[in-house]
């Protein structure tokens, strides 16, 4: 079978930075989408300075694990989209493109005059994805927010974190649901626009896009008064169910029991059969009523193990089990290595590194990393030759204006 | 008129991935049958999690392990456009319903597998739920404190993205068969879902970045105080931010030092006094007071919102994100909309259905007559 570009043919002009926006037009781009990311010499995607491998470089901005993990799959464009001649390429790229999605603070697209309207002059089928923290209406529109916000507000921080702690953010990972609910939004809005002829634009509140996933949360809070506390790893009817430490610095295995019978099965393989009719462990509710006996318990046997002896073990029981992967670790599991889960791409200035890939595989079809993120403005000459029809002189005239270039002013 | 009208979608799967990724479509429209083993029906149909997966669907029982029920499946299939399905890798297979079989009846068919583990490789026959895949996936690693068990999300967060990812995935299929009118098989994984919202631990050893050490405060870019009536949080990402929070707490002095932002080590040490400065700020105001003072200087601060405060609140009812449904068995009660603001999607919303509520209305147009359905009522098969 051949192999398709799915979103073979689209092009998505993408103002987006940070990490949200770039979650999702990077998989766009391993979609087969030409996903265009529009820079300026004089305002740089922020991420670019984020865990840097060298932030004493003078290429520092080309350093970022960050902007290089979220940026991948793209063409580099400069424009200084505050200047007339980087406004005109900018419309003669919306022109050609099917897609523009941004994640500036409400009023800054309108401000550079590429409000939907605008912009829907120039291109009536465009499909326009604007991603804030609010949303474009309501009277916190103007509040300022990036993912610790959507974390909190949208109901991910109250739920999260240990027994009786604080409430904890969820590392920010809110930016890739909006991130990826956008490629959504778009795959669903290019279907809308095959059938009907029509473009339309989209108004994201991040947010909005955590909170919905709150859904049976919110029902239930209604219909019995009950509002769900932060239980760490916890089940609330089963146990045991919780990470327990292992043999080495730093190393765990989680164990999560669902029934008698696997409880059974546990205590017989860690040679504890007394456990089975132990009055403190013996059904469900009693091992959730001395979840912390239990706990040390399970520990005690742990302890001395290598986590992947215990997951294996526990796995041949018919009993869910997985060892906590760390970083590199991550490189190296065998589940996700015979899967090709990693894939090596070259970079200027930062060399060969592996990326994770999508976790979509298609039978007849392609998404994978293709290329590494782009360094600032690489795609200049191309993009503005061969897409936007530019003379050599005029490419030049833009990089004498600084309306294009490669480093940041 | 929703986006996804006239698409057909069988929602053979459980859990939460596979039904929330059928939610998604039918939400935008598709016409969307979930099927049910006759056997498996309890009270669970009314829970607020299935309520929330199941709307927008029509509701039919089918044995698929029998042959007159396989035979049925290969009919709607043949009618149908889509089938998401979670099963253990291979068993569609068993049942002579993998993609291969179901491609004879319907070439055009796109096949969605949604698992934990994916379609291949050693785990593929493992055990899991949440828990496992924060593990397997790299998340819990770096996810709670330093001197304590690494912890998974308060809620079932990867397996959302799956269903997210899987819905990419069709509609990406569903554009590529124009082409040549071809479906495919997409296999989707939870764990991979979760290796994709990691903020790349893998990358950042590899790129000799410090090793990320687990530990909520760890950014030091969010600060939870508390307010007199619950948390306030106090989030700073850029320099400006940082100045401004500052400012807020009316802690000028650690404003004075801008590299201090870009030094974890020396941010660690002053966070005692920050902390100290912060509460005693924060502990004469409600939540929304300090929230409010804080967005007014432009500091990017959040509130730890509850399923009843999201239900609460100003800015998301001023965004009509709630509406009222009625769910036969639960109830009236608000419910999100969906998660953005398209022409795309359904307007109404029907109730979840009770197991094989819609047998007569789904399989009689597939042809079976009612005479047919009693006989295979009784036969337990549907």
């Amino acid at each position: 079978m051949m192999n398709k570009d799915l979103l073979n043919g689209i092009r998505v002009a993408d103002l987006t930075h940070y990490r949200s926006g770039p979650s999702g037009t990077s998989l766009l781009g391993g979609l087969g989408a030409d996903v265009v990311k529009v820079e300026a010499v004089q305002r740089i995607d922020g991420f670019r300075v984020f865990n840097t491998l060298d932030p004493k470089d003078p290429h520092f901005y080309e350093m970022g694990s960050y902007f290089n993990g979220c940026n991948t799959n793209k063409r580099g464009l400069t424009l200084d989209l505050n200047s007339t001649k980087g406004k005109e390429q900018f419309f003669k790229l919306i022109k050609k493109s099917d897609v523009v999605i941004d994640n500036f603070s409400t009023h800054v697209m309108d401000k550079l005059d590429l409000s939907y309207e605008r912009l829907k002059e120039i291109n009536p089928k465009l499909i326009m994805v604007s991603m804030t923290c609010f949303g474009q209406t309501g009277p916190w529109r103007d509040y300022v927010g990036f993912g610790y916000v959507f974390d909190q507000i949208g109901g991910a921080s109250a739920i999260t974190g240990y027994e009786g702690g604080p409430p904890a953010h969820i590392s920010a990972a809110s930016d890739v649901v909006s991130g990826i609910m956008a490629v959504y939004a778009i795959v669903l809005a290019l279907e809308e626009r095959e059938r009907s002829g029509q473009g339309q634009y989209i108004d994201i509140s991040q947010v909005e896009t955590l909170a919905f996933l709150m859904g049976p949360n919110i029902i239930e809070c209604q219909t019995t008064g009950n509002i769900q506390s932060r239980m760490g790893n916890k089940h609330p009817i089963f146990a045991p169910h919780n990470a327990y430490p292992c043999k080495g610095e730093d190393e765990w295995v989680t164990i999560s029991v669902e029934s008698d019978q696997q409880w059974s099965a546990l205590a017989m393989a860690i040679g504890k059969a007394e456990w089975i009719d132990d009055k403190r462990f013996a059904t469900s509710l009693s091992r959730k009523n001395n979840e912390h006996d239990l706990d040390d318990a399970i520990a005690k046997w742990t302890r001395g193990q290598n986590k992947r002896t215990v997951m294996e073990l526990v796995q041949s029981l018919g009993i869910a089990s997985g060892a906590v992967l760390k970083g590199l670790e991550l490189l190296d599991d065998p589940h996700l290595k015979e899967r090709n889960m990693h894939k090596k791409l070259k970079r200027e200035y930062t060399g060969e590194h592996h990326y994770p890939q999508f976790p979509i595989r298609f039978s007849n079809g392609i998404c994978e990393q293709r290329r590494a993120a782009p360094t600032l403005g690489q795609d200049n000459e191309e993009i503005l030759a061969d897409l936007l029809g530019l003379t050599p002189q005029e490419i030049e005239d833009l990089r004498k204006e600084k309306v294009i270039g490669t480093h940041p002013l | 008129m929703a986006t996804l009208e006239g698409l057909r979608v069988l929602d053979i799967s459980t859990g939460i991935s596979g039904p929330f990724c059928a939610k998604l479509l039918a939400d935008s429209g598709a016409d969307t049958i979930k099927i049910e083993d006759p056997a498996g029906g309890d009270d669970q149909h009314t829970s607020p999690l299935y309520v929330f997966l199941n709307q927008n669907k029509l509701g039919i029982s089918v044995d698929i392990t029998s042959r007159s029920g396989q035979e049925i499946f290969k009919q709607l299939v043949a009618k149908s456009d889509v089938v998401i399905e979670s099963f253990q890798p291979g068993t569609m297979e068993e049942l002579g319903l993998g993609y291969n079989d179901l491609a004879v009846v319907n070439p055009g068919i796109i096949l969605l597998s949604v698992t934990e583990f994916g379609q291949t490789g050693p785990y593929r026959h493992y055990k899991s739920d949440h828990l496992t895949i924060s593990a397997l996936g790299g998340w819990s690693f770096c996810f709670g404190e330093s001197d304590r068990e690494p912890l998974q999300a308060g809620f079932p967060f990867m397996y959302y993205m799956a269903g997210t990812y899987g819905a990419i995935g069709v509609l990406s299929a569903i554009r590529g068969r124009r082409e040549d009118g071809k479906g495919q098989h997409v296999d989707v994984s939870a764990q991979e879902a979760c290796l994709n919202v990691l903020a790349y631990p893998q990358l950042l050893e590899q790129y000799n970045c410090p090793s990320p050490v687990r530990g909520f405060a760890i950014s030091m870019q969010t600060f939870y105080v508390e307010a007199t009536d619950g948390w306030i949080a106090l989030n700073h990402l850029s320099a400006i931010d940082w100045e401004n929070l500052c400012a807020l707490i009316g802690a000028f002095h650690l404003a004075e030092d801008p590299t201090l932002l870009y030094d974890i080590e020396r941010k660690r040490a002053i966070l005692p006094e920050f902390m100290r400065i912060a509460s005693e700020w924060a502990k004469d105001k409600t939540q929304n007071e300090a929230f409010q003072a804080a967005q007014e200087l432009r500091v990017p601060a959040g509130i730890p919102y509850t399923a009843k405060d999201m239900l609460n609140s100003s800015q998301l009812n001023a965004r009509n994100f709630f509406s009222q449904v009625t769910q036969p068995g639960l109830g009236d009660f608000y419910q999100p909309r969906n998660p953005f603001k398209s022409i795309s999607w359904r307007t109404d919303r029907q109730p979840a259905p009770d197991i094989g509520q819609n047998n007569e209305e789904v399989l009689g147009n597939i042809g079976l007559q009612l005479e047919e359905l009693r006989r295979l009522r009784n036969a337990g098969v549907i």
